[in-house]
């Protein structure tokens, strides 16, 4: 038997393409399909949504209601907002329900637009108003999210979030880490624009309530100071940044001539909350 | 935002540390393999009746190679839609040439003229399993190369 001793040949066990070529073609592919599916279920969801009733909404808020916590004991506290509502509602564009504002004891600083028009109030917000303009505005912006169905549109990109998330359950660790973060970015970013729709046009009911726009950023740059990491960080937020929004309402009231005004006083009032260490 | 980071420095690491490692790791199975070029090893288990066996005996090598975090990020996207999986190539690869380089090490030690018959390959894998039994992300590769060593006289 003749032997012959050779050296293997290279690059036929081994695909000579670079790692990073491949990993960069992967993470590309993965994405766009994400983004193209995200995009059609949420094209889907929306034209389901607009088709639900005002009373399937009521339905829906009692689902709801109870996650906002718990409600403020004191009948005086849901009062004054309420007021406050009904004043802006003349103004603005006929809903189909009711708009019903209410105070829940929850320390959080937000308010919240739930289906069937119920407002709620968080009462670390309300702690931190101090004049009627400003909660005007926080309220015009809540009736702008009930005014572009924004409540029923997010709700069916939840549905959407979800069955994704069910699919992408079933994959490897690092496929579902890469769908889940560009999901969340996507629905982030739609989220974000609703924000920003939501707060033109509580600007201009504000502006037509009103006569002047004084107050309407107050809220945000009082925010802007006390919490300076909201300031800056939008991208990765269901909200856009505080500065950001300031910015984008004083270059509308530039455009459209609203001027400042004086500032309406806003009395505190009792919520028979227990009371909480103030947040930090 | 803290993952993000966690998980870019990471996958940075598997690159870079990762990548230079298997270079050079390449680096000496070329060397080696090009050094112990004369000692013939054979798939097959027929003894050539021309040989003198002075001695036989088996020999084995053994390898582990575990997969960087780069490689299992990118198979795990590669999970996803299926295809050639080219980051696990050369792990594997590297893991083969370096089992059987060792069974050759272990071979010459007999001294003289060797030749290495019925040379078999076997490759399991470890997997991260952690402590409660979950998947762990970083797996390993073993392979192992036997036969019978022949020294001949």
């Amino acid at each position: 038997m003749k032997l012959t001793h050779r050296l293997p040949p290279e690059g036929i066990n081994v695909h000579p393409t670079h790692p990073l070529t491949e990993l960069l073609y992967l993470l590309g592919g993965v994405v766009a399909a994400v983004v193209l599916v995200y995009l059609a279920l949420g094209w889907a969801a929306d034209a389901l949504v607009a088709r639900i009733s005002p009373r399937t909404e009521g339905k829906l808020v009692r689902l709801l209601l109870p996650a906002a916590g718990a409600l403020a004991p004191d009948a005086r506290a849901h009062r004054a907002p309420q007021q406050l509502v009904d004043r802006l509602l003349q103004q603005a564009p006929p809903l189909p329900y009711p708009i019903r504002v209410q105070v829940a004891c929850d320390p959080g600083i937000n308010a919240l637009a739930l289906p069937g028009g119920h407002i709620v109030l968080l009462r670390g917000l309300l702690d931190r108003v101090r004049s009627e303009n400003e909660l005007a505005m926080i309220l015009a912006h809540e009736l702008g999210h009930f005014q572009l169905r924004h409540h029923l549109r997010g709700l069916g990109r939840g549905l959407v979030w979800i069955s994704l998330m069910a699919v992408v359950g079933l994959s490897a660790d690092y496929g579902a880490a890469l769908i889940e973060g560009t999901g969340r970015l996507m629905s982030m970013r739609y989220s974000q624009e609703q924000e920003e729709a939501a707060d033109r046009f509580g600007a201009a009911l504000l502006a037509r309530v009103y006569g002047h726009v004084g107050g309407m950023g107050d809220f945000f740059a009082r925010m802007a100071r006390e919490r300076p990491e909201a300031a800056v960080l939008g991208w990765f937020s269901t909200h856009p940044s505080t500065l950001q929004r300031l910015a984008r309402l004083r270059a509308l009231a530039r455009q459209r001539g609203w001027r400042e005004g004086p500032r309406r006083p806003w009395a505190p009032f009792a919520s028979g909350c227990p009371a909480v260490a103030p947040q930090r | 935002m803290a993952d993000i980071i966690v998980f870019i420095v990471l996958v940075a690491c598997g690159y870079f540390i990762g990548g230079h490692r298997e270079r050079s790791h390449y680096r000496s199975i070329f060397a080696r393999e090009a050094a112990t070029l004369e000692l013939t090893l054979l798939s097959g288990k027929a003894i050539d009746p021309a040989w003198q066996v002075a001695q036989a005996a088996l020999v084995t090598g053994v390898c582990v190679i575990s997969v960087d975090y780069f490689k299992s990020v990118a198979a795990g996207l590669r999970n996803l839609v299926g295809g050639r999986v080219s980051a696990y190539e050369s792990l594997i690869d590297r893991a083969r040439r370096e089992a059987l380089l060792r069974m050759k090490a272990q071979a010459a030690a007999l001294g003289g003229k060797v030749v290495v018959i019925n040379v078999r390959l076997e490759t399991s894998s470890i997997s991260g399993m952690k402590a409660d039994g979950r998947s762990g992300q970083v797996a390993s590769v073993e392979v192992i190369a036997y036969g019978t060593a022949l020294a001949l006289a």
